[in-house]
Parts: C-alpha cells; sequence; structure tokens
C-alpha cells in the first residue's frame, strides 16, 4: 500500500492540474481560452497552474501571433504523458484494493 | 479512497470533454428527418417518382433539375436548422462555440458530402444522377461515420446504418427511394428523439 502511495505524483494532487493534464493527453495542442472555459478557470488561475507544469517540464507553450493577436496553446511533453500515465496506473491500482 | 475514485472520475470526464462536442442539437436531428420525408413525398405525388417503380431512369431524365434543386433546397434548410439549434443550445450551456473539435467534426461530414456532391453535380447530370440516392446515403454515412469521433459516439452507429442502407440500395435499386426516407428520414428522426431524451431533457 504504501508503495503505490508513493506512485502518486505529488504535482497532479490539484484538481485542476489533473484536469490540464487529462485535456492535453486526448489533444494535441489546445489554445489558452479554449483551456479556460473548458477548466471554468480565470485567467491567473490557470496561468499559474500552468506555469507550475512547464516548470516540471510537464507541459510546453507555444506562443505565436494570429495577425496582431498572440495565440497561446499548450502541449504535453513526452515527460508529462509519462509522468501522468504513472499517477493514473497508481489511482487504478488504488481503486482496485 | 474516495479521493481516489474522484480523481479517476474527473480525468475520464476531462477527457472526454475536452476531445468531443456535447453540444450537438438532437432536435435538430427530428426536424431534419421530417423534411426529408417531405421531400420523397413531394418527389412521390409532385414529381411522380414511385419507390417501387422499377423504370427509375425514364423520370430521373426528366426531372433530373427539380430533384436537384429540391434536393439542394433540403440539405440548406437542414444546415441551418441543426446549426441554429445547437448554436442556441451551445449559448444556452455556456460553452464556446467554434473550438477545434467543432471544425474537424464539420470537416468529417463536409469531405465525404462534397465528394458526392461533386460526382452528381459537376458531370453535368450524366452519369451520377441515377445513383443519387445511392450516392448521397453513402458519403452522408461515412461523413457521420468520421464525424462521432468528435461528438456523441451514437453517431457512429448512424452512420454505418446509412452506409448500409445505401449499399442496399445500391444492390436493390428499384428500391432505393425506400432505403433512402428510411435512412434520411425515419433514422433521423429516431436519433433525434434518442438523444433528446438522453441528454437535452
Amino acid at each position: 500500500m504504501k508503495n503505490i502511495l508513493q506512485e502518486l505524483n505529488k504535482a497532479f494532487e490539484s484538481k485542476v492540474r489533473l484536469g490540464i493534464m487529462s485535456a492535453l493527453m486526448v489533444n494535441e495542442w489546445i489554445e489558452f481560452k479554449e483551456l479556460k472555459e473548458l477548466l471554468e478557470l480565470s485567467d491567473g488561475n490557470l496561468a499559474s497552474h500552468i506555469s507550475a507544469l512547464e516548470k516540471l517540464g510537464y507541459v510546453h507553450v507555444k506562443k505565436e501571433f494570429k495577425g496582431k493577436r498572440p495565440l497561446t496553446s499548450y502541449t504535453a511533453t513526452v515527460a508529462g504523458v509519462k509522468a501522468f500515465e504513472k499517477h493514473l496506473q497508481a489511482l487504478e491500482q488504488l481503486i482496485k484494493r | 479512497m474516495e479521493k481516489h475514485l474522484e480523481d479517476l472520475k474527473e480525468i475520464r470526464s476531462m477527457m472526454e470533454r475536452s476531445s468531443r462536442f456535447m453540444s450537438l442539437s438532437g432536435f435538430s436531428g427530428v426536424i431534419i428527418g421530417i423534411m426529408a420525408c417531405l421531400y420523397v413525398a413531394w418527389l412521390h405525388y409532385g414529381l411522380g417518382y414511385h419507390f417501387w417503380q422499377k423504370n427509375v431512369l425514364s423520370i430521373m431524365e426528366v426531372r433530373g433539375q427539380e430533384l436537384m434543386i429540391g434536393s439542394m433546397l433540403l440539405l440548406l434548410l437542414s444546415l441551418l436548422f441543426s446549426m441554429a439549434l445547437t448554436v442556441y443550445r451551445t449559448k444556452r450551456k455556456q460553452q464556446q462555440i467554434w473550438t477545434k473539435n467543432v471544425r474537424e467534426m464539420m470537416l468529417s461530414i463536409a469531405l465525404p458530402l462534397g465528394v458526392g456532391a461533386s460526382l452528381i453535380y459537376l458531370d453535368g447530370y450524366d452519369y451520377f444522377l441515377d445513383s443519387f440516392f445511392q450516392i448521397t446515403l453513402l458519403c452522408y454515412g461515412l461523413g457521420l461515420f468520421a464525424a462521432s469521433r468528435y461528438t456523441y459516439s451514437e453517431l457512429r452507429y448512424m452512420g454505418a446504418a446509412q452506409i448500409a442502407l445505401g449499399i442496399l440500395g445500391t444492390a436493390f435499386q428499384s428500391y432505393v427511394l425506400l432505403f433512402w426516407v428510411l435512412g434520411f428520414g425515419l433514422l433521423h428522426i429516431l436519433y433525434g428523439v434518442q438523444m433528446y431524451r438522453k441528454y437535452e431533457r
């Protein structure tokens, strides 16, 4: 039991980050605005969680311009996908007990 | 334990919500189905095109123009109704409309439908007009099948059923209009009612 608990990733403890990663697992890229509405968050709240995940190397941020408006999109890195899958497996094993 | 289960549920729901457009109006399916039935009734009573008729071609040759204009009108009205009702539903749920999933969904339907339409319309009503009903069933079915990846997964079954009816219509050409009214009329209504009861009530 203890071992599995250690497998749980602290980075995914918050609901918001869980939501961000889940959405990124099934979409190649998601724009800031879309993600914000999906998770029903404020700009600042989403940005702070994203930057935390970016610092861990789980999320990659792409900034570009569409005409004059800046467009920020996110994708999960290979490390992010792996870490999240490991976290998911641990969750599933804990449920099965 | 409780939290873990909740987390897993949250993950599943977020994956679902972020990869599929869940506001497609089922009720518009009912309207499209009824309009398709009216269209067939018009073919039957107005143009004298009976679905048990063996000699399909002769009437098609004479009435090709009317058939085409009627079908375009049907397509236009269907698009109008389903888009208006879907936009209304999305607004009420306070969701974004023009997302990547919606674009992919529309492209999935538009591509095979566009291919079918160019076969029928662009060859000068020459060759493919005779297969109008088969082609529309097959192409629409392929479109729905592909689009189901981006919206309700139930759409997949309707797509498969339309394809099956298109194949039946190719095998038994004399009854093609019957298969067509089953596909575009009855299936749309059944699907619409089912989806309305499941998601919109």
